[in-house]
């Protein structure tokens, strides 16, 4: 076991900081939102395809890990694989309460790449794949933004979605075959012949 | 171009974008830092401090303090045992042991508080 007063913060796991929380030490507070709170945007925005309310998906998610810090008890369940679930049904209620896909042209869209035209050339390859993803039903949406975005095992998305292996990989499979035929077409418009 | 041609063409356009979307993966601003460090330290201020560990032992352990500690009542519990047997014996068995014990067969009763006749004697011997 660790000694958590002599292990810097971003050295301990996830379960030690929460209990840390719990106990009163801001500091522990302080890694843990940093450490985590990118986890809740990145899957809510895939999955809404709307910054402003994968932000409020991304508060209130975090916002239910520090409410069931007092009661967490380490090594039952894995930090990162509960916040996604958590994620993963906040905005399962908010698409099933709109029911549609606001995708609106000049959706901000984070980039780095250098110069305006790359910009715009990234934002309309982005807003084109939010647009098939956002096409996908829902729990093959979920499974594809898991598996090829955030890069988590067929496993640990099964715990996730509470669902077999075997469906992940089948909801996988069916929503990248989905997406796949949705860009077929697009390779010029996309800019990705002129890469 | 042949079907296998395509769907080659259509998968490798999509690890191509798939590859773009994981670079672009948006970051939490001040702002939503800020709202989350709010909620984290106003619920952290309001967590109950944590239970007291429950005492092993129960009311048990709490008589056992009161007489002096866990010797002390095992003291307390021999010395009822034995008041017990020596109440509920039968008095002739006391009696026939104890002459055994001293060797006559004169012990008939043992007087241990003496009786009115010579509590008078007595006083009349020291007045």
């Amino acid at each position: 076991m660790q000694d958590a007063a002599a292990t810097p913060p971003d050295a301990l796991p996830e379960g030690r900081l929460l209990a840390l929380y719990a106990a009163g030490d801001r500091q522990a507070a302080r890694e843990l939102a940093l450490r985590l709170t990118p986890l809740p945007l990145r899957v809510a925005t895939r999955m809404l395809g709307d910054r402003a309310e994968a932000e409020d998906v991304a508060q209130e998610a975090m916002l239910r890990l520090w409410t069931a810090a007092p009661g967490w008890r380490d090594g039952e369940a894995k930090v990162t694989t509960w916040l996604y679930r958590v994620t993963v049904n906040l905005c399962t209620d908010r698409l099933r309460r709109r029911r549609t896909v606001p995708i609106e042209d000049g959706q901000d869209w984070p980039s780095d790449a250098p110069g305006a035209l790359a910009d715009l050339l990234e934002r309309d390859r982005m807003a084109a794949f939010q647009t098939a993803l956002s096409r996908l039903p829902e729990r093959q949406c979920q499974a594809v933004v898991l598996r090829h975005l955030e890069g988590l095992a067929n496993p640990e998305i099964a715990r996730i979605m509470e669902i077999g292996v075997e469906a992940v990989e089948s909801l996988v499979s069916r929503g990248k075959r989905a997406l796949a035929h949705a860009l077929s077409g697009q390779r010029e418009a996309l800019g990705y012949d002129h890469d | 171009m042949t079907d296998r041609n395509r769907n080659r063409d259509s998968d490798a356009l999509l690890d191509a974008i798939l590859a773009d979307a994981r670079a672009a993966a948006p970051s939490p601003g001040p702002d939503l830092m800020a709202r989350v460090m709010d909620d984290a330290f106003r619920l952290q201020a309001a967590v109950p401090a944590p239970p007291a560990p429950a005492r092993r032992g129960g009311w048990l352990a709490d008589l056992a303090d009161v007489l002096g500690g866990w010797r002390g009542a095992g003291g307390l519990a021999t010395a009822a045992v034995a008041g017990l047997w020596i109440g509920l014996s039968d008095t002739a068995f006391s009696a026939s042991g104890l002459a055994t014990a001293f060797g006559s067969g004169a012990v008939e009763a043992l007087e241990v508080f003496p009786g009115p006749g010579e509590l008078a004697g007595l006083a009349a011997a020291e007045g």
